[in-house]
């Protein structure tokens, strides 16, 4: 909202500066984001004087002006016909800009350079459309400042007001704020209206079919109305609130709209059949021109004012073109009404019209300013001598507005606030605000009435922020409420945490992806049509086709990261996230969203040096780091199975289990998509069900063993068999053989090659053995080695490799 | 004999100056005092002499043998010594080639934002309360003041998944659903989490972003509890220098509400961080609306409280001087990497 610094002083004539001004309304709760000097768009104006005009030898529609400057003469050619010799006309030169920022240069009209430009009343952006050169007074001296001349020697403060505050809208609602913040007196507004002898309803009649969604409804009537051109005045001001001027009846109206807060909308009464107005809900498929040009077909139910036969206005949001003030208007009707602000805002928003009539009354308005409006207008109309007004106001209030009481606590007040304030400094805060304050009731207590523009103030801390406002937010003092509570995480929440650590500490980057992505982010990732994946909630209205639906698996933003990277040329990559996921339940229930741990190692595993060279990730280092993580997690009992999933090799992918339950997946990505994401180098996915994982993970205290006080006895066992054979089976087969003397066993070699038949291989193990309570004899264990090698032969067709 | 000792002992000394390695010494050891050593030949003469020169020339023995082994040993060392230094010498490498780094992870901007605002909150008796990221209308808007058709709803503009489900618009929802779960007890809790809004993105807007809320409810709270947990908390981030300052605002779950600055590195020089206001708003907060407490049964005539929220992409940037939100997003890790 833009307010005028000039404008506003006429109804509180304060003394501050516009800087000290924006400050104390930003500290009361109007933001004010930005002052403007409006001067300095005009600051490269100048006056000219017309000395001589002749006609242009090569072209008919141009005119070539001998213009004096204060610094000598110019010429300058123009096409505007309404000038004479002696005129005086504001101009730019070139160089300079005119306020709309357009930069002016000579230019060449067929042979004759123009040394600057003339300006209209559109150029200087005080009319909407205008014909010829503005002609300034014949008395303005060259020298003059022409800012000040137009009534433009002001600031404007670019308000940015929150929703409650709608009452703001208008110049004198900001003008009572400041007038609370100063205690500098309010000047309203001049209303008084000399009317004719003829009464309103000789001229106009008004019905409302829908009082509900038109709780009031008001008019006067204008005669003999003289449309026109508007004071200059009256341009300057609605310049600087942002509008154009059209002729002075809508100027007016949009000058009182801008004052009061109050849209109105002239009718060009002849134009309405019988004279007679209709508030009523739309007819379904009614059809109406808007003064836009556009013809708007209504689905019926929104509120239209109407004649007998035809809607002329889309109440309170545009005017039909049929029934527009025109130049040959001379009868009026005036509204002022307060219509349903729901009603108003659904409208607006089907028909997408954001006009300033609408975007008002969808914020709620005054009930009680309706009628003032219109003899504000009636007022000004008369001053201006453009109309006579008809006796009397037609005001069909049907619903008028029962006011709101709220019981004034001072006690309650300071409590909510953390203040000591006295009532009566409450009180003074109140009159000044215009709020009313009742008689006290038997025990003692005030009630107090807001005024009816203020439709934010419903309770009590509505009272106490209103105290708090003027009293000063920061003159509140900082106190410390007592701590009672001690803070902490949940120990789920902890465990996210760990887990991040550990991630972090074994080299892998934190990321954050989107939630959401579009339907062909399946097909990237060759997840099948019917695949649980797909399975996934999706938006009402999507933003675009890359947002419609939320994630389920959290590899998506994985490979994004990694594509984005690799086409920076950043190949060998470790990343992580944790994250949500999205899962469908019932139709109107809420998905489930359990957090997901995933990650992705792409390109070259370490950082290949002078002394150390590098290899590109595989399976296996993804399982490692699995492995490493679930350790440090106090998951027991990991299992690793292969398992597929879509986005990765149906070769080179497992499934994780503990105690029987899913947790997660690792793999090597898929060809396909590897392909499809344009990487180049290996890449190795995983995705771990957090909340899956903390349900298994141990939570007792850690105790400690006893550390082994007798020496292990260490063997190493080399064993061929066939491919097919597990090396969770054989470990399984020590274990079995080995019982509690088998503390450890661990493969520490594999080999497929020349040496060894072909569907079989080598592989080596380190076994350790010993016994809490005293040392192993040899022997002991050579026949448990025994016993091995004859199981491992007879069982898994192992044979002992000796070479 | 007297002689030949004395010439042994030249001979001896001399060599021993002159031996270049301890290899070399211990050889010259043995040529002396081995079995056939020139000293231990002496010795074994000594049995040839006269009872009576034999002492003198034993003394004389002895003396020779002392004065040998002591510069031996000496010498040993000495050439230990040299050795030693020769050795850590050859072993000398090239301390400036770059060593072979154990590899590790970078934290996001926006994780190290949440960690840090959490910690603080927590040492003040804070929680950390989680809520659903798909979220019912009742609990994103209703429950929060915001009825059907409220204008207020404009400031939200959401993304629906059916007419009563959305993506949460704030974490304000986790107020409602943390104080139905606890009541009657006081609460005291901040909700970090990811929140949706229609937004295109560009440079300074996003469809999704994270908020961290705050709430406390209990007896007695008043606007200056909120302002002094907001003033430990704003110092904590930005700096014990900063002053923070609170101007009137709306939300429609707070009443009285505000919008909380803290003052610019600036020092009011004025600065384009600030726009040349020396403030810089950081956060939204207020009392709680007795509307919200009493849909959560806390009576508003006994328990009070204040929420506050703010958004962690805004934060970041700020703090680590950042002017594009996409780039946390995006996971370039020329971005990541500068983050430990």
């Amino acid at each position: 909202m833009r307010v005028s610094y000039n404008w506003l002083r006429e109804y509180v004539p304060i003394e501050l500066s516009p800087n000290e001004l924006g400050e104390k309304l930003t500290m009361a709760g109007i933001e004010v984001e930005e002052i403007i000097n409006l001067r300095a768009s005009y600051d490269s104006l100048k006056v000219g004087k017309i000395i001589d005009i002749q006609p242009h030898p090569q072209a008919d529609n141009l005119l070539i002006c001998q213009v004096k400057v204060t610094d000598g003469e110019i010429t300058i050619i123009t096409a505007a016909k309404n000038l004479k010799s002696g005129d005086k006309v504001p101009l730019v030169l070139p160089g300079s800009t005119l306020p709309d920022g357009r930069e002016i240069d000579e230019t060449q009209f067929h042979g004759i350079v123009s040394q600057g430009m003339l300006c209209s009343e559109e150029e200087l952006g005080l009319a909407r459309k205008s014909e010829g050169i503005l002609v300034l007074p014949a008395n303005t001296d060259l020298t003059a400042d022409l800012a000040s001349i137009l009534g433009l020697d002001d600031y404007v403060l670019m308000i940015e007001l929150t929703p409650n505050r709608a009452d703001c809208y208008g110049m004198l609602g900001i003008a009572r704020e400041v007038s609370a913040l100063t205690g500098v007196n309010l000047k309203l507004p001049a209303c008084a209206v000399n009317e004719i002898r003829e009464a309103i309803t000789n001229f106009a009649t008004v019905e409302v079919l829908d009082p509900e969604l038109c709780p009031r409804y008001a008019g006067r009537v204008f005669l003999d109305v003289k449309v026109g051109e508007s004071p200059l005045w009256l341009k300057a001001r609605l310049l600087a609130a942002g509008m154009r001027s059209i002729n002075n009846l809508v100027d007016l109206t949009n000058y009182v709209m801008l004052e009061l807060n109050q849209p109105l909308h002239p009718f060009d009464l002849k134009q309405l059949k019988e004279q007679k107005i209709i508030v009523r809900p739309a007819r379904k498929n009614e059809v109406i021109t808007t003064l836009d040009g556009e013809e708007r077909t209504l689905s019926g139910g929104q509120l239209v004012i109407a004649d007998p036969y035809h809607a002329q206005c889309i109440a309170g949001v545009m005017g039909s073109y049929q029934s527009e003030v025109s130049g040959a208007t001379d009868t009026v009707f005036l509204e002022s009404a307060y219509f349903l602000p729901v009603s108003i805002r659904r409208t607006a928003q089907a028909l997408a019209i954001r006009s300033e009539a609408a975007i008002r009354f969808g914020k709620g308005l005054d009930p009680e300013t309706v009628p003032l409006a219109l003899d504000r207008v009636a007022h000004l109309a008369q001053k201006l001598q453009i109309a006579r007004v008809a006796e009397g106001i037609i005001d069909l209030n049907t619903q008028p507005l029962v006011p709101r009481k709220i019981w004034f606590r001072p006690e309650k007040i300071n409590a909510l606030l953390g203040t000591e304030l006295e009532a009566s400094y409450m009180m003074e805060i109140f009159k000044r605000l215009n709020f009313k304050l009742e008689e006290k009731t038997d025990d003692g207590r005030h009630k107090i009435l807001p005024p009816s523009y203020r439709l934010d103030i419903e309770g009590e801390a509505d009272l106490a922020e209103e105290v708090a406002r003027i009293y000063g937010y920061n003159q509140i003092l900082a106190t410390y409420p007592a701590a009672n509570i001690v803070g902490k995480l949940s120990p789920e929440q902890e465990f996210r945490e760990k887990a991040r650590e550990i991630l972090l500490g074994l080299g892998l980057s934190e990321i954050k992806t989107y939630s959401f992505h579009g339907e062909k982010m399946f097909e990237r990732l060759n997840i099948p049509v019917d695949h649980r994946l797909r399975n996934a909630v999706r938006m009402k209205v999507p933003l675009s086709e890359e947002g419609s639906l939320l994630r389920t698996t959290l590899l998506t933003g994985v490979m994004e990261s990694l594509s984005y990277n690799a086409k920076r040329n950043l190949h060998d990559l470790q990343l992580f996230e944790i994250a949500h996921v999205y899962h469908p339940t019932s139709e109107d229930g809420l998905p489930k969203e359990p957090t997901y741990l995933a990650g992705g190692l792409s390109g070259k595993y370490f950082e290949p040096t002078w002394s150390q060279s590098s290899r590109e990730v595989d399976f296996y280092d993804g399982k490692g780091l699995l492995e490493t993580v679930l350790n440090c997690m106090r998951i027991k009992d990991v299992r690793f199975r292969r398992g597929e999933h879509p986005i990765m090799h149906p070769g080179r992918t497992a499934f994780l289990e503990s105690t029987g339950k899913f947790l997660g997946v690792v793999g090597e990505v898929h060809p396909k998509v590897k392909m499809e994401f344009n990487l180049t180098s290996s890449v190795v996915l995983f995705e771990i069900n957090l909340q899956q994982l903390w349900e298994v993970a141990e939570k007792e205290v850690i105790m400690v063993k006893p550390l082994p006080k007798f020496p292990p006895i260490l063997r190493d066992l080399a064993l061929i068999l066939p491919e097919k054979v597990k090396v969770g089976e054989i470990i399984n087969l020590f274990r079995q053989i080995g019982k509690e003397k088998l503390e450890s066993a661990r493969l520490f070699d594999i080999y497929q090659g020349d040496k060894i038949p072909s569907g079989y291989r080598s592989m080596a193990f380190s076994l350790i053995f010993r016994i809490e309570e005293r040392t192993l004899q040899d022997e002991e264990v050579n026949s448990i080695m025994e016993e091995i090698i004859k199981e491992a032969a007879n069982r898994l067709e192992a044979q002992i490799r000796t070479t | 004999m007297q002689t030949e000792l004395k010439d042994i002992l030249e001979k001896g000394l001399k060599e021993a100056k002159e031996a270049l390695s301890s290899q070399e010494l211990s050889d010259i050891r043995l040529k002396f005092f081995g079995k056939k050593g020139l000293i231990t030949k002496h010795s074994r003469l000594l049995g040839n002499l006269a009872p009576e020169e034999r002492p003198l020339f034993g003394k004389m023995i002895n003396n020779v043998r002392q004065k040998l082994e002591e510069y031996l040993t000496t010498r040993a060392q000495e050439l230990q010594t040299l050795e030693e230094t020769a050795k850590l010498e050859r072993e000398r490498i090239d301390v400036e080639l770059p060593g072979r780094r154990p590899r590790r992870g970078h934290p996001h901007p926006l994780q190290l934002i949440i960690q840090e605002i959490t910690a603080t909150f927590l040492g003040m008796g804070f929680s950390v309360a989680e809520g659903p990221e798909v979220e019912l209308d009742f609990y994103n808007f209703e429950a929060l003041n915001i009825p059907p058709e409220h204008p207020a709803r404009e400031m939200h503009d959401s993304l629906y998944i059916t007419d009563k489900i959305l993506l949460r618009t704030h974490t304000s929802p986790v107020q409602v659903r943390t104080m139905e779960k606890i009541y009657p007890q006081p609460v005291r809790i901040i909700v970090p989490g990811r929140v949706y809004r229609r937004d295109a993105l560009d440079a300074t807007h996003s469809p999704i972003f994270h908020q961290i809320e705050g709430l406390l409810v209990d007896k007695n709270v008043t606007f200056g509890d909120l302002k002094g947990i907001l003033t430990v908390f704003a110092q904590k981030l930005f700096g014990e220098e900063r002053t923070v300052r609170l101007r009137p605002s709306f939300f429609p779950f707070t009443e009285p509400s505000a919008e909380v600055d803290v003052s610019c590195g600036c020092q009011g020089k004025g600065c384009r961080i600030c726009k040349n206001t020396g403030w810089i708003e950081i956060l939204g907060a207020g009392s709680v609306h007795p509307k919200v407490l009493s849909m959560a049964k806390y009576d508003p005539d006994v328990y009070s409280g204040f929420a506050f929220g703010m958004g962690v992409e805004r934060i970041a940037m700020l703090r680590y001087g950042i002017s594009d939100i996409r780039h946390f997003y995006e996971n370039d890790f020329r971005f990541l990497q500068q983050f430990q």
